[in-house]
């Protein structure tokens, strides 16, 4: 016995040890790591490339204070050939993408109309947005612009982080009523709530006290199952029992016609549903007819054959290539943004061949390819996943002038595995 | 017939007094058991159920969450009540759920929404149906008939949700302009503070025929409520006296 207790003994040590080591590995898979945002890459390619394309993304500061304004603005196309897997925008809402209210909006705008409710958009049309936000909790945040879209949910833009300084408990809220009193959102009747709350808590408790201080269980239990039950409840019972009914209505009652009196001009919660125009149609001066399309996976190349015809007055090269928020540049036309989000950007990603301008009246077959490892990183190459094996996006043509002509692409896309294949391809399509 | 009880529970227990304490025991680590299961079980229920009605003030209006609300909760407090007062004649099964509700949800909005979310706490607070359950209750023990509580404390528990919350609802119902727009002082709120998952579409806020039945759709909804909570309650009592059919044995075993 003696030494089955010291070999236990021994043993401790290293049972003790085991177990702090599996604690703590149990421990590490819950110990907080630091959000890295870009959940927008779990979007699966086709929600993000065939239905809304945003453009113009432009963050107003990347650092503000707490209760300091900034703005996410821009442009965004409804892409002509939105994905039959999910429903068209017959309802939509313009919103805004951050880790929940660390943020507030103030206002948003779709072609300077205010978007504080939902509105249909138009398949293959444009629309300029404006978010106006201020800041609220400290910290870095991914900010995207959104579109929410019935029946199909929340489709994001490009987003970039924005970093919001100061004390959160200094922000404040304040609007002014229609009947001209200020008030403060973020704290705002909290007081007239929780009052009312513990009043109801405290007259539950009483009633659960009256009953809860006496035998409960099997004493009442044992008289019930022999019959007895009708001596359970007794008169006092049954008076106290009137008093908190009567106390309870008469609670709710006054409840009532206090508030009333507190506030005569109350209306309904709105709801309203309207129609925001779309942007003017600009005039068709380039368009494009895609032959074939193939997404060269070892090279991390899209490769397009595509003929352009300019129906313009002058010549234009393509500039940039755009899907997912992401931008394909054509280094020899276009340059990045200095506030764009560089993980979202490949500089010298769109190249043309042949290079030249696409001259008035002529079309031109074009080789283009669009190298980047972002196809990897933003999960875009996950396209052979989807239901739908479709690249889309939007086609920058400049003039001489920097005049802008954008030209929706859509195509069927085809994974090439081997280079030779790429090449039998291409020969095949004499591209 | 004291003596008589006493001779029937004596058996395991040396003195009356010990199978009291016993019996005390037993009682109060069933109630702090019980109340957290209520906690949980309502708060989920009500979660299924009503969701984002009870979650944001600007989901409060006066057509779905009037109606919805106390006709889909009262299930749950008519199971309890039956099973309560079918076995052991306590009439406070009602009241004990929603104050346990009540309880759940301010955790929930507290640590869940304004902890973790950073919703003010003045957008997110919860309902309550205290008032109901007490109504609830004390109808039953007063009439002592199922029949009766579901008929007169199943309209009054239809009937009382609205006024009970209508004076903390009030004030977030004062109109604001924002920016040309006629909106509540929730509506403003809702637009405020950036829900990412709940775009402004998905809020049914009076959606439906009954404005063509009435101007003030608020009374039609309270009396829906009222109707629909009787026969919610019935279900939910049914769903009690199967329980008691057979879930009761070790309880006559102890």
């Amino acid at each position: 016995m003696y030494l089955e207790r010291l070999e236990a003994k021994a043993g401790f040590p290293k049972a003790a040890t085991l177990s702090i080591v599996v604690v703590l590995s149990m421990l590490a898979v819950w110990w907080p790591t630091v959000a890295a945002a870009h959940g927008e890459r779990a979007e699966p390619p086709f929600l993000r490339m065939s239905t809304v394309q945003f453009y113009d993304t432009h963050w107003s500061a990347k650092t503000i204070k707490v209760n300091e304004e900034m703005t996410v603005s821009g442009h965004f196309r409804i892409v002509k050939n939105w994905s039959m897997s999910v429903s068209p925008p017959s309802l939509t809402f313009l919103n805004v993408d951050v880790p929940g209210p660390v943020m507030v909006r103030e206002a948003s705008y779709l072609d300077g109309a205010n978007a504080i409710a939902s509105t249909p958009l138009e398949l293959g049309r444009d629309y300029e947005y404006k978010i106006v936000m201020r800041g609220r909790i400290p910290g870095s945040y991914h900010v995207h612009p959104m579109l929410d879209v019935r029946d199909t949910g929340a489709l994001m833009g490009p987003g970039d982080w924005v970093t919001v300084e100061g004390d959160a408990a200094s922000f404040t809220d304040p609007i002014t009523t229609l009947l001209g009193n200020k008030i403060d959102l973020a704290n705002y009747g909290l007081g007239a709530v929780v009052t009312w709350h513990v009043i109801w808590v405290v007259v539950a408790l009483a009633w659960l006290m009256f009953w809860l201080r006496r035998p409960l269980l099997i004493p009442r239990y044992e008289k019930v199952m022999h019959g007895e039950g009708e001596s359970l409840v007794s008169g006092t019972d049954r008076i106290v029992g009137i008093g908190f009914l009567v106390a309870t209505l008469l609670i709710v009652m006054g409840g009532v016609l206090v508030t009333r009196a507190e506030y005569p001009v109350t209306i309904p919660l709105q709801s309203v549903w309207m129609r925001i125009p779309p942007l003017p149609e600009q005039p068709e001066t380039v368009s494009m007819k895609v032959d074939h399309v193939v997404y060269y996976i070892p090279g991390r190349t899209v490769e397009l054959w595509v003929n352009v015809t300019n129906h313009g007055a002058k010549p234009v090269r393509v500039g940039e290539f755009t899907t997912a928020g992401i931008r394909f540049l054509n280094a020899s036309v276009s340059k990045a943004d200095a506030d764009f989000p560089p993980d979202l950007v490949a500089p010298n990603g769109l190249e043309v061949e042949p290079n030249d301008p696409v001259q008035p009246g002529e079309t031109k077959s074009l080789h283009i390819l669009m190298t980047s490892e972002i196809w990897e990183t933003d999960r875009l190459a996950m396209l052979i996943a989807d239901p739908s094996s479709r690249i889309g996006g939007l086609f920058m043509f400049y003039d001489p002038d920097g005049n802008r002509s954008i030209v929706e692409f859509n195509s069927e896309i085809l994974p090439i595995f081997k280079r030779n294949e790429t090449q039998q391809t291409a020969q095949a399509s004499g591209g | 017939m004291a003596a008589g009880l006493q001779a029937r529970s004596h058996g395991a227990f040396e003195s009356t007094s010990d199978q009291q304490k016993a019996f005390r025991v037993l009682d109060l680590t069933v109630a702090v058991i019980l109340i957290f299961l209520s906690m949980a079980l309502f708060h989920i229920f009500a979660m299924l159920c009503i969701g984002d009605w009870d979650f944001w003030a600007d989901w409060k209006d006066q057509r779905w969450w009037v109606a919805m609300t106390p006709t889909v909760l009262i299930a749950m407090p008519a199971a309890f009540q039956f099973i309560f007062w079918e076995k052991f004649r306590l009439p406070f099964a009602a009241t004990l759920l929603t104050f346990c509700l009540v309880l759940a949800e301010w955790l929930n909005r507290v640590v869940n929404m304004h902890g973790w979310a950073y919703f003010p706490l003045d957008f997110v607070w919860p309902a309550t149906l205290i008032p109901s359950g007490i109504i609830l209750d004390t109808v039953l023990m007063l009439s002592g008939s199922y029949v009766i509580t579901a008929m007169i404390g199943g309209m009054a528990w239809g009937a009382l949700f609205y006024p009970t919350n209508w004076v903390m609802v009030a004030r977030f119902d004062v109109p604001v302009n924002v920016h040309g727009f006629l909106m509540t002082i929730a509506d403003t709120m809702g637009y405020h503070f950036v829900r990412t998952g709940t775009p402004e579409y998905l809020r049914l806020i009076d959606r439906g025929t009954l404005r063509s039945f009435g101007y003030d759709s608020v009374w039609l909804s309270i009396v829906l409520a009222m109707f629909a909570s009787i026969l919610v309650y019935f279900i939910g009592m049914t769903i009690g006296y199967l329980f008691t059919r057979s879930q009761f044995s070790w309880l006559k075993r102890v």
